[in-house]
């Protein structure tokens, strides 16, 4: 498996979006998805909608790498439409069979929920693709910063953030390796009923597991080796700089949601 | 000036039977490049372990420079030795072969504006720069064994001690990591390192042999490495010069009775080659 695939991958290009400053970005990720909630109407969504695609364009990464980050959610997506659909009522009933039926009001409640899935997804795919995964850490440290001051100790939670994230290919990759290695043993893990599936699924887990430890383990080793002390201070190779642009993002940011409350207000 | 004193060091992994390691004497002296050879499970990363600080004797005493090895100078310990492990995978930190060189700079707590130039330097060293923005899982072996080298390198320790941090390499990019090594070494560093090839282990000054966690032997390389029954029990991967030598000898030629390193058999059979035409 391509590390590229896996959703919440980093992307390097040059675009716009990715000079912008971590913390901008995810407060801005942030931001949008809470004003995802307010909209509900043509005129708000579309508006939300079209803020993302501007988003997409000065990613400068293709659509169809977007699409890849959606599509592993995608039968999340349909099957939690459907309930949506079929167990809510109000408006008018087109059709209904027991405790099911189709309504008007589950229908457009069933878009939006669609609606939101996607957008949502897409927003942070946009965060995660053009942030390297140590910054957008080091993002959240900053931003949590006045939580230190409540004991909750910030860095500690950014870098295991961080060191989690690095981990996700390694794992992959030998996640891939142990099914090789049972398949070359006869194990055939698409046949069979669920049980069947579900024993096939033990025999990979197992030495993920056992892998997993020993990794941290022999990790926990080498950084005590390289001089960590946990809650010790430590400097930053990489620095989070606020610039001009960081700023007009935010700027941005206020007239989104200044247009979502007009169209709110004004056009429902 | 000795910068590795261990007096009768023993120690058992918790809850192990054996002793992995019993009654060692070791002098390493500054600048000195030192092998540790042995058969797996011969006691080599236990040793590795101990003169690092990252577990603490059993019985016994270990002075790194003027620092006793114990729980209250760990610190001060990791400071001074510098360690590549046996498992390249598992060591790295960043998300970036560039970051995780960072990582321990960090801990150290070098200036921000300082990283950059000193991360540029040890990439270069192990021949890795262009990769700094990779994600080290992605690499092969061999280079994640580089990064490795790079990383502890930037901490500029006292003492490099690699733990077969050459073993995913092609014989190739051994050997430039053994030049790098026998550089630094001129470079005033003192390096220790762990291995089960004779050509890497006869350019050190001194090699130590492990057997069943005892001292086999200990003394000039080549007068170690000379004693072909050790070598043949310790089944270490013979030097190409050694393996030819030792193909003449079972031919009833007569070889020299002392080690010769790769070249000095090169030298060896050029002479007799000139001398019968
Ligand atoms: N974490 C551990 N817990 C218990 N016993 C251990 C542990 N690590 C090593 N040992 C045992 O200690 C002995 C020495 O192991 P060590 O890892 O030092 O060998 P080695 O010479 O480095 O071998 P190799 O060439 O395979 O790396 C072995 O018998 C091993 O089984
Ligand atoms: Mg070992």
């Amino acid at each position: 498996m391509n590390s590229q695939l896996v959703f919440g991958a980093y992307i390097p290009l040059a675009s716009p979006l990715h000079r912008l400053d971590a913390r901008a970005k995810l407060l801005m990720c942030v931001w949008y998805v809470i004003a995802v909630f307010f909209a509900y109407t043509w005129w708000t969504t579309g508006w939300l909608f079209l803020a993302l695609l501007a988003a997409i364009y000065l990613s400068r990464i293709p659509v169809k790498m977007y699409w890849r980050g959606i599509r592993p959610f995608v039968w999340v997506i349909i099957i939690t439409a459907a309930f949506q659909v079929l167990f809510s009522s109000g408006g008018q009933t087109y059709w209904h069979w027991g405790w099911m039926s189709i309504t008007s009001d589950g229908l457009v409640n069933s878009l939006i929920l669609i609606y939101r899935f996607i957008v949502i997804i897409t927003a942070s795919t946009v965060l995660t693709a053009t942030t390297p995964t140590l910054q957008l850490a080091q993002a959240f440290s900053s931003l949590l910063t006045p939580l230190k001051y409540i004991h909750i100790p910030v860095d500690k939670m950014a870098l295991m953030l961080s060191i989690a994230l690095r981990f996700v290919p390694t794992i992959m990759t030998e996640m891939h390796q142990i099914i090789d290695a049972q398949k070359m043993r006869g194990m055939h893990f698409n046949q069979g009923g669920l049980l069947a599936r579900l024993h096939h699924v033990l025999p990979i887990f197992i030495p993920l597991f056992v892998d997993s430890f020993q990794h941290s383990e022999e990790l926990a080793v080498a950084m005590e080796a390289r001089g960590y002390v946990a809650g010790a201070p430590r400097t930053q190779f990489r620095q989070l700089r606020w610039k001009g642009h960081d700023t007009i993002a935010m700027v941005l940011m206020v007239a989104l949601t200044v247009g979502l409350v007009l169209l709110r207000t004004y056009l429902s | 000036m000795n910068v590795i004193e261990a007096h009768d060091v023993s120690f058992t992994y918790p809850g192990a039977n054996g002793t992995a390691l019993r009654n060692l004497d070791l002098i390493v002296k500054a600048g000195e490049l030192l092998a540790v050879i042995g058969q797996n499970g011969s006691g080599k990363s236990t040793l590795v372990q101990l003169l690092s600080g990252l577990q603490l004797p059993s019985t016994g005493l270990i002075n790194i420079g003027n620092t006793e090895v114990n729980d209250r100078n760990l610190a001060s310990i990791h400071q001074q030795v510098g360690i590549v492990f046996q498992n390249p995978g598992s060591q790295f930190v960043g998300s970036t072969v560039a970051e995780d060189v960072a990582f321990g700079l960090e801990n150290r707590q070098v200036p921000s504006d300082e990283m950059p130039a000193i991360i540029k330097r040890c990439l270069q060293v192990v021949d890795m720069w262009e990769y700094r923005h990779t994600s080290p899982a992605t690499l092969s072996g061999g280079q994640q064994q580089r990064v490795a080298i790079a990383s502890v390198l930037a901490l500029q320790p006292k003492i490099l001690i690699l733990d077969e941090a050459t073993s995913m390499l092609d014989p190739l990019a051994r050997q430039q990591i053994m030049n790098l090594l026998v550089n630094l070494r001129q470079q005033g560093l003192t390096i220790i390192m762990v291995t089960h090839h004779l050509s890497e282990a006869e350019q050190a000054d001194r090699a130590l042999a492990l057997n069943n966690g005892e001292v086999l032997a200990e003394g000039p390389v080549h007068a170690v490495l000379s004693q072909q029954k050790l070598v043949q029990q310790l089944e270490l991967h013979l030097a190409p010069g050694e393996h030819l030598l030792n193909q003449l000898q079972q031919l009833g030629i007569s070889t020299p009775d002392r080690y010769l390193t790769t070249e000095e058999a090169v030298q060896w059979l050029k002479q007799r080659l000139n001398l019968t035409q």
